[in-house]
């Protein structure tokens, strides 16, 4: 008999299911974005060797110095190696959003109010922090 | 738990005390610290004095030639450790603000065409070589700006007044890059002559805000993510017995030994507890060892909570983020060594909230072989304690384990192993510092990347490891390593001895 719904909810094991998937998937684009940026396969924005130059600045010098784009300017320069890597960070980042996302329906079915505006909630604070309105 | 809240508001305390310290006393500033900018300092000194930002850099860079990898140029890093002489404010109005601002411009310009070829900045020479970085020039006989050819300079101001001798410096502060001495030829056209020192072939970047910089490495580029790969790997290794996330250890270890700047650490540190936080939530969740429904009201506040500290930590300036960094370590250490767990908290009544929204559950505990339920209590005072974790996390990049899971057990009564699992639940949850970093431009995937693998690695294998030693063991050395790295940060902030 399958125990799973004794010790958890339909919610929960949704919520984790999305959350494995993304997970997966963001750890696979990291892995192969790096692959490409160290062997050189893709020419990165910044010129690796020249990290060591510019890495012990604050990021805001770092950012001006070096052209690095902020906020979700590298999507332009996606064929960068370096910037090609963001793209898992970003799944990762964001996958939360996805499963908290997927999850809402069941709370409206079942009526749960106050899981559903603090689903929501919780998903709008993410975005905002994503959006780079912040920046 | 009261005496835990305690500690951590003493903690906050302190940090409030330090942040109001200024560095500077009497005639001289520093000794410089590691990611210390002149953007920064100028701001500091000289403030409420009716003098630009402009006037008061390029004053500095006059009186301490010594203390920048390119003596004529105040876009150039600061050596770490020098100590800055604070000319007068006589010295300072020197130039307008005009000629000020127009100086800088050109000084800008100069540096980004020097960073765009690589072309070395050539500095005229002086009469008077510039004294090593770490003691800061001779007070450099007036250096009148080099003008532009619209913008004459005024007559050099007077004889810089004696000054307060520097304070012994530290030892450590490798110059950026070896002032080799100047090549006289070409200057620049539109730098013409008239100012002094030496220049060194190729120095770190910069901008504006000039870098107070450690030196380049001089290892090979490719040498620094294997390094991090390693560590992390071994990190990873003992994070899992010892019970505490990723980023506690990552922040002040890779922070304090290598030559990133703290903001890329901690970018590196919230991507890292992110990570593991993601890999482990799913088996968790299903297993009933995490729960939704507690994780989700803290999540928004911590989630609210962390953007705030992380832009605070942005923008705190890095001797004082160091130096906050290394107390809160050892706060960290304090809180490790005497919280106690409970593994099934009593918990009489569930509070009016969580009953509301149902926070409840029953999980499997196979030491006992029996079914947990579990429900808890305390719940508005817990939100209140996850504000101010949360801007401690987005503040350091620290993940949040550490508070986390004595918060969840001790304070609400959550059951430990659900505690350790709806914490880790939480971590994953709220990127929101993560996501504040990103768009800073301040996570580097040479610095993240290898990191998370390496962590995600040696933390299969700290799992297995679990079986085979005795977790109190590794604790305990965890405990020691983070005893020394917070030390370590404290005294880097502090300019001890680094």
């Amino acid at each position: 008999m399958d125990d799973s719904h004794k010790y958890t909810s339909e919610e929960q094991l949704l919520y984790a299911k999305v959350l494995s998937i993304g997970v997966k998937v963001g750890f696979v684009l990291l892995v192969v974005s790096f692959g490409l940026y160290m062997f050189g396969v893709l020419k990165p924005l910044i010129p690796i060797h020249q990290m060591p130059k510019d890495w012990h600045l604050p990021v805001r010098e770092y950012v001006k110095v070096t052209g690095t784009p902020t906020g979700w300017e590298w999507v332009k320069m996606i064929a960068k190696g370096d910037m090609l890597n963001l793209v898992g960070i970003v799944v990762l980042a964001g996958i939360s959003i996805v499963s908290t996302l997927a999850v809402l329906p069941i709370f409206a079915r079942r009526g749960e109010k106050a899981l559903l505006i603090i689903s929501v909630l919780l998903i709008v604070v993410l975005l905002v922090s994503a959006s780079s309105i912040l920046h | 738990m009261t005496k835990n809240t305690r500690s951590l508001s003493a903690i906050a305390a302190m940090l409030m005390l330090l942040a109001a310290l200024p560095a500077w006393a009497n005639d001289t500033y520093g000794p410089i610290h590691h990611g210390e900018t002149l953007w920064g300092i100028a701001g500091r000194v000289y403030r409420h004095q009716g003098v630009s930002r402009d006037q008061v850099m390029l004053a500095l860079l006059r009186a301490n030639p010594g203390a920048f990898a390119v003596s004529c140029n105040a876009n150039s890093p600061l050596h770490t450790g020098a100590v800055l002489k604070l000319p007068p404010l006589a010295e300072v109005e020197a130039l307008s603000r005009a000629e000020a601002s127009r100086e800088f411009r050109r000084q800008e310009r100069e540096w980004k065409e020097h960073r765009r070829t690589g072309r070395p900045l050539v500095c005229p020479p002086v009469s008077k070589p510039a004294a090593p970085p770490l003691k800061p020039a001779a007070p450099p006989k007036q250096v009148p700006p080099p003008p532009k050819p619209a913008a004459p300079p005024k007559p050099a101001p007077p004889a810089a007044k004696p000054v307060t001798p520097p304070k012994p410096s530290p030892p450590a502060a490798k110059p950026a890059a070896p002032p080799p001495q100047a090549k006289p030829p070409a200057p620049k056209p539109t730098a013409p002559p008239p100012t002094p020192p030496p220049a060194p072939a190729a120095a770190p970047p910069s901008k504006p805000a000039a870098a107070g910089a450690r030196a380049p490495s001089i290892m090979p580029w490719w040498s620094w993510p294997v390094l991090l790969f390693v560590v992390c790997f071994f990190l990873g290794i003992v994070a899992v017995p010892a019970g505490v996330g990723g980023g506690v250890l990552f922040v002040p270890i890779v922070g304090g030994f290598f030559p990133f700047h703290l903001d890329f650490v901690r970018g590196g540190g919230l991507m890292v507890a992110l990570a593991s936080a993601l890999a482990a939530s799913p088996g968790l969740l299903r297993l009933g060892l995490a729960s939704l429904r507690l994780a989700l009201p803290l999540s928004v506040l911590v989630a609210i909570s962390q953007i705030a500290g992380a832009m605070i930590g942005l923008i705190l300036p890095a001797a004082i983020a160091q130096t906050s960094l290394g107390i809160i370590i050892l706060g960290i250490v304090v809180l490790m060594w005497t919280s106690k767990k409970a593994d099934v908290p009593d918990v009489p009544r569930a509070d009016p909230l969580s009953a509301a929204l149902r926070i409840n559950g029953i999980f499997h505990d196979t030491a006992h072989g029996q079914d947990i339920e579990w429900k808890v209590h305390r719940t508005p005072m817990a939100l209140g304690a996850f504000i101010f974790i949360g801007v401690l996390a987005g503040m350091f990049g620290l993940g949040a384990g550490w508070a986390n899971v004595p918060t969840l057990n001790l304070l609400m009564g959550v059951p430990v192993k659900v505690a350790s699992g709806s914490s880790s639940l939480i971590l994953s949850m709220t990127s929101s510092a993560a996501w504040v970093y990103i768009n800073e431009g301040a996570v580097l995937p040479i610095i993240v990347v290898p990191s998370i693998i390496g962590m995600m690695l040696g933390a299969m294998i700290g799992v297995r490891l679990l079986r085979i030693v005795k977790a109190s063991a590794i604790r305990r050395m965890v405990i020691f390593m983070l005893l020394l790295a917070g030390a370590r940060a404290l005294l880097k902030g502090l300019g001890i001895g680094l």
